[in-house]
C-alpha cells in the first residue's frame, strides 16, 4: 500500500473520472439530486462488487462505481435506460465515423507539410 | 508515416458522456460549470489547504479552540469549503492519542479541505483493515505507534468527515505560519503519519 508523503493535490485518474465527479457536484448544485441520494448509491455499487468477491483495488474500480450509482440514480430520477443507450450509440457512431475519416486521410494522401515557403 | 488511430474510447468514458449528454439536454447542468468544477478540483483545491489549517491552529490557540468546537467555520475563516461537507470535525493527536480517519462504506472525505482522496483511502484494502487492526496496518504503512498510545478510528460519513489535527513537531518553535504548514502532509491530516519537522 503506496502512502508516501505528499501534499501535492491527488489527480483523477481518468478525465472521464475527473468529469464524472464533477457531474455528480453539478447536479447536487443544482438540487436535481442530493448528494446523501448519490453516496447511497455509491456505498451500493462498491457493496454490491464487494460482497460478489470482489475489491476496490484500484482507482479505476472505484471510479467505476462511481459511474454504476450515477447511472442508477439517473434511472431512478425517470430518465429510461434506452435513452441513455440510445445516446451511447450516438457517441460510438460519431467516434467510429471520425475514425473512418482518419483511415481515409491516411489511405488516401500522403502527408502534407503543414506550411511551403517558396524559393526565391 | 505515421497512422493516426484513435484509442478504444472506454466504456466509462462514453457513459460519462452521454449522461453529461442528458443532462444538459435536460436543462439541469451546463457542460461549462463541469469544466469549472474540474478545474478548481484539479489546479485549485489540495491539502495545501488543510496544512493551513493546521498550521494556523498550531500558532493561534484561539483559532484552534474554533477549530475544534466548528471544523467549517473554522476552515471558513481561511476561505475553505464547500457544499460537498456538511459538518467538519476535527480530532486532535496527543502523546497519549493518535486518530486516524476512513470511510468504512465509501469514500467520504473532506474534499474541498484536502482535494481529492488519494487511492488507497478507497481501496477495500484500507477501509476494512483500519477498522480491524489500525495499529498493525499503521505499522505497515510506516507508522509505528507505541503500544501505549491509544488509536482511535473516525468513520466518514455523509454528514461528518474527520479531519486529524497532527501533533506540531518539536524544534519548530522559530518556523513561521507558512513554514509550519509546509511540513503538513495529506497523510498526516488522515492520520496515517506523523508530521516530522
Amino acid at each position: 500500500m503506496n502512502t508516501a508523503f505528499d501534499t501535492a493535490p491527488a489527480t483523477f485518474p481518468t478525465p472521464w473520472a475527473a468529469r464524472a465527479f464533477a457531474i455528480v457536484t453539478a447536479v447536487s448544485q443544482a438540487g436535481w439530486f442530493d448528494l446523501k441520494a448519490f453516496q447511497q448509491g455509491l456505498i451500493a455499487a462498491i457493496h454490491a462488487r464487494e460482497s460478489a468477491g470482489g475489491c476496490i483495488a484500484d482507482e479505476a474500480i472505484y471510479y467505476d462505481c462511481w459511474i454504476e450509482a450515477l447511472t442508477t440514480l439517473l434511472r431512478d430520477k425517470g430518465v429510461p435506460q434506452a435513452r441513455l443507450l440510445a445516446v451511447e450509440a450516438s457517441i460510438r457512431q460519431r467516434l467510429l465515423s471520425l475514425a473512418h475519416d482518419h483511415d481515409d486521410d491516411d489511405h488516401d494522401h500522403p502527408p502534407q507539410p503543414v506550411f511551403v515557403e517558396s524559393t526565391q | 508515416m505515421t497512422q493516426h488511430v484513435p484509442p478504444e474510447k472506454p466504456w466509462q468514458a462514453v457513459r460519462t458522456e452521454a449522461i453529461e449528454s442528458l443532462l444538459v439536454e435536460l436543462g439541469v447542468i451546463d457542460s461549462a460549470r463541469v469544466d469549472e468544477i474540474v478545474k478548481h478540483y484539479e489546479e485549485r483545491v489540495g491539502p495545501k489547504g488543510g496544512a493551513r489549517v493546521v498550521a494556523r491552529a498550531w500558532t493561534d490557540p484561539a483559532f484552534k479552540q474554533r477549530l475544534l468546537a466548528d471544523g467549517l467555520a473554522a476552515c471558513a475563516e481561511l476561505g475553505l469549503g464547500g457544499p460537498e461537507t456538511e459538518k467538519l470535525h476535527v480530532v486532535e493527536n496527543t502523546a497519549t492519542v493518535h486518530n486516524a480517519v476512513v470511510c468504512t462504506l465509501c469514500s467520504c472525505y473532506p474534499w474541498p479541505i484536502l482535494g481529492v482522496p488519494p487511492a488507497w483511502y478507497k481501496s477495500s484494502a484500507y477501509r476494512s483493515r483500519m477498522v480491524r487492526e489500525p495499529r498493525r496496518l499503521l505499522a505497515e504503512m510506516g507508522l509505528p505507534l507505541d503500544p501505549a498510545v491509544e488509536i482511535r478510528v473516525w468513520d466518514s460519513v455523509s454528514e461528518i468527515r474527520y479531519l486529524v489535527l497532527p501533533e506540531r513537531p518539536a524544534g519548530t518553535e522559530s518556523l513561521t505560519e507558512d513554514e509550519l504548514a509546509e511540513l503538513v502532509s495529506r497523510d498526516a491530516m488522515i492520520g496515517v503519519a506523523k508530521v516530522a519537522a
